[in-house]
């Protein structure tokens, strides 16, 4: 399947790219990473414009964004229950769905790009969950532009070569991730030592 | 530092996302230098390839490359779009082997060409 799409990204062009965001926003099971990956790739060629891979992957991955919260928004809390009648997907979710109340903008942002596999059920969970559409929609769209940056501009940096942009891609990643992490730390350990401090 | 004593696994937490952030971000350098040198990042030839992105990957004009190997321009394609070696092979109506291989001729005798014009004075 991956050789297929890979093949049909110079043909369709920025529509294809759009479309495999849009449908891997909707927890469809499409190669979306390496699509942005290769599209850049074939932008940095000159085969394909940049602004057009960029601007499709992320129109795609909002639109995809948006359906996913309508339609839960709509369907409610029976769909997640289709989703995840029982077993260790509902555990996830319900730990899930107790997180988005609690960190809803945070989680929504995250959910875009650094554990992306859990995009489209948080897309769900905050529809079903009636999470307001404004901070979903803003933080929604700065997660995808941070998604699509890194993809589509690993891929450019490394035009012509899959197995090297792969590689930058999860460096980056990961040292946004871990960099991530180990700020909201020291944010969290320096208040405890004001606090400590102060008393 | 007492709040490092009172708090050990919220220390120990934050002293692990540190090395990891280390880890990435020596990752990350490391293989931008290695990739940064275009010899490394020459890509095996595959049918969903265009000519411009195997020049791109090979470091070679894409116009030698369709020249020698006898490919038609993008700009002299039906569709007016850059195509992928399969549909070249497609319209063709031959394997898409012949024409990867006919490729990968094509790159082999421009790298000597160039090693060639490297050497004579």
């Amino acid at each position: 399947m991956t050789e297929w799409v890979l093949a049909a990204v110079p043909a369709y062009g920025p529509w294809l790219v759009g479309l495999v965001t849009f449908l891997s926003c909707l927890a469809l099971p499409v190669p979306a990473s390496i699509v942005m990956l290769v599209a850049g790739g074939f932008a940095a060629a000159g085969d394909m414009a940049l602004w057009q891979v960029a601007l499709a992957a992320f129109g795609g991955a909002v639109l995809g964004d948006q359906t996913g919260f309508w339609a839960a928004r709509a369907g409610g809390a029976p769909l997640i229950a289709q989703i995840a009648p029982d077993g260790p997907r509902a555990a996830a979710i319900a730990q899930a769905r107790a997180w988005l109340v609690a960190k809803g903008l945070l989680a929504v942002f995250l959910t875009r790009w650094l554990v992306s596999p859990l995009g489209p059920y948080a897309n769900f969970i905050t529809g079903a969950a009636h999470y307001p559409w404004v901070p979903f929609t803003a933080a929604g769209a700065a997660g995808e532009a941070v998604w699509v940056g890194i993809y589509v501009g690993a891929g450019y940096a490394l035009g012509g070569n899959l197995e090297a942009a792969t590689a930058l891609a999860g460096s980056v990643l990961g040292l946004l991730a871990a960099g991530t992490v180990a700020l909201g730390l020291g944010w969290w350990l320096l208040r405890l030592a004001r606090r400590e401090g102060g008393a | 530092m007492t709040v490092l004593r009172h708090h050990p696994w919220l220390a120990l937490a934050f002293v692990l996302a540190l090395g990891l952030t280390a880890f990435f971000g020596v990752r990350f350098v490391r293989h931008a230098i290695y990739w940064s040198d275009p010899a490394h990042r020459n890509e095996q030839v595959a049918g969903w390839m265009t000519v411009g992105y195997i020049a791109r990957s090979w470091g070679l004009d894409p116009h030698d490359i369709d020249a020698e190997a006898g490919l038609p321009r993008p700009d002299q394609t039906a569709t007016g779009r850059p195509m992928t070696l399969q549909q070249i092979a497609d319209e063709r109506g031959v394997p898409v082997g012949e024409v990867i291989a006919d490729v990968e001729g094509a790159i082999a005798r421009l790298r000597l060409r160039e090693a060639a014009q490297e050497l004579s004075p």
